[in-house]
């Protein structure tokens, strides 16, 4: 078994960025607290487990994942419309309008994302890491990933250069 | 490769991360023969990193931190030479303990010593596995942390406000704490563990109420359980909420 951090270091290495994953997906700071807290309570009950502590951050991401899937399962069941438009167009926005963007409104598109699109797309964003281990955390295969990255960032970047035209990209209650 | 394509695997290209990757650098490559592509990709550069850095932005709670170490169950430390010796140490004191307990006059595992250990407990301070206020989120936690989670609430209980739980153990056996506030100046603990925990205890549906200090339990049996509800206050304070 190879030597780890302690589960203090672990929390103070890994929280920040956990919790910004967190909020990311859920847009709510009380709910994204709670999945940063329950990720680390389900490592100090069952990390131990895990035989390689250098695979701890990517464990602690993937569990969170998990557990916002489990929740968001439980609050509503959704579908996703498949967009029309072909994989190989690229999306075009100016990219000042996002510069000039307020990180909330940002926060607030990127929830609008269906849950399928919204993770990946945050991950690619967020993470420097190889696009093997964005796989597995999302426990995807690297192509579904790559994929729903691509079609997730240009339904992103549709309704970010046409803020008002965005109802047919939206999550809908199934 | 064609534009189609490149543009395809552009769409997922992080820009400073993936520009040596393979079929990343390709892309890139075929893009500076196409102007379109080109244009975008200079574009992308920047919309990548205003994105990423929103997300950066984004403000962690400033106690976040110190909720996340207060409440983990079971403090978790990575296996080393020094802390197999340590817990071989460990063990040794808990034989010796459990042999002073064997032939130790009296039981150690009555109703009597459970309670007592639960009023300590809730005086000295303890730290909440879950803080929520929602019910059903404190039961299905329990549940998925092996603790009781079936318990059911007397009615005057069941009208104050959860605010969280903690999993204990006793003897082995998993103790569930439930915590409530009924007043701003008053905090109730239910406790609910198998009945088989403490043996020597005739089920006994009727609740018997001790004090113990500044604090009143009542104890009683229902459903294969053991229930304790700890109070700050005498034993008419207790009464008033079975």
């Amino acid at each position: 078994m190879t030597s780890g951090p302690l589960f203090e270091n672990l929390v103070e290495l890994h929280y920040r960025e956990l919790y910004r994953f967190a909020y990311s997906l859920v847009r709510n700071e009380a709910d994204a607290s709670d999945l940063t807290q329950q990720t680390f309570f389900i490592w100090a009950s069952k990390g131990h487990q895990l035989r390689d502590t250098a695979q701890a951050k990517s464990w602690l991401f993937t569990t969170l994942h998990r557990e916002f899937l489990q929740r968001h399962r439980r609050a509503s069941r959704f579908s996703h419309h498949e967009i029309s438009t072909a994989e190989h167009e690229l999306p075009q926005v100016m990219p000042d309008t996002i510069q000039k963007m307020d990180a909330s409104l940002l926060l607030d598109f990127l929830a609008r994302l269906d849950p399928i699109y919204r993770a990946p797309l945050v991950l690619h964003y967020m993470e420097e890491t190889p696009y093997k281990e964005i796989a597995a955390i999302l426990r995807l295969p690297l192509g579904t990933v790559q994929s729903r990255i691509s079609r997730g960032k240009q339904i992103l970047y549709r309704m970010l250069s046409s803020p008002g035209d965005q109802a047919s990209t939206e999550v809908s209650d199934g | 490769m064609d534009k189609p394509e490149a543009a395809k695997i552009l769409l997922s290209w992080r820009p400073g991360v993936d520009d040596n990757v393979h079929p990343f650098a390709e892309a890139l490559a075929f893009a500076q023969s196409d102007p379109e592509l080109r244009r975008w990709v200079e574009e992308e550069r920047i919309r990548h990193g205003a994105i990423r850095g929103k997300l950066g932005e984004i403000e962690v709670p400033a106690g976040l931190a110190g909720a996340i170490l207060a409440q983990r169950p079971i403090p978790f430390r990575p296996a080393s030479t020094f802390r197999q010796l340590l817990q071989l140490a460990a063990a040794l004191i808990v034989l010796l303990g459990l042999a002073f307990h064997w032939f130790a006059p009296g039981p150690r595992n009555d109703i009597a010593h459970y309670e007592a250990y639960l009023t300590k407990l809730v005086a000295q301070g303890y730290h909440m596995s879950l803080q929520s206020n929602d019910a059903a989120r404190i039961r299905s936690f329990l549940a998925g942390n092996q603790a009781p989670s079936d318990y059911s609430l007397s009615k005057p209980v069941s009208l104050t406000t959860p605010l969280g739980c903690a999993t204990l153990s006793w003897n082995g056996n998993p103790v569930t704490m439930l915590c409530f506030r009924d007043k701003p100046d008053r905090n109730l603990w239910l406790f609910v563990v198998d009945r088989q925990a403490i043996p020597n205890r005739a089920p006994n549906p009727e609740p018997r109420i001790d004090q113990f200090g500044d604090y009143s339990a009542a104890t009683w049996e229902s459903g294969g359980r053991t229930y304790v509800l700890t109070v700050k206050g005498g034993p008419d304070i207790v009464r008033s909420y079975l």
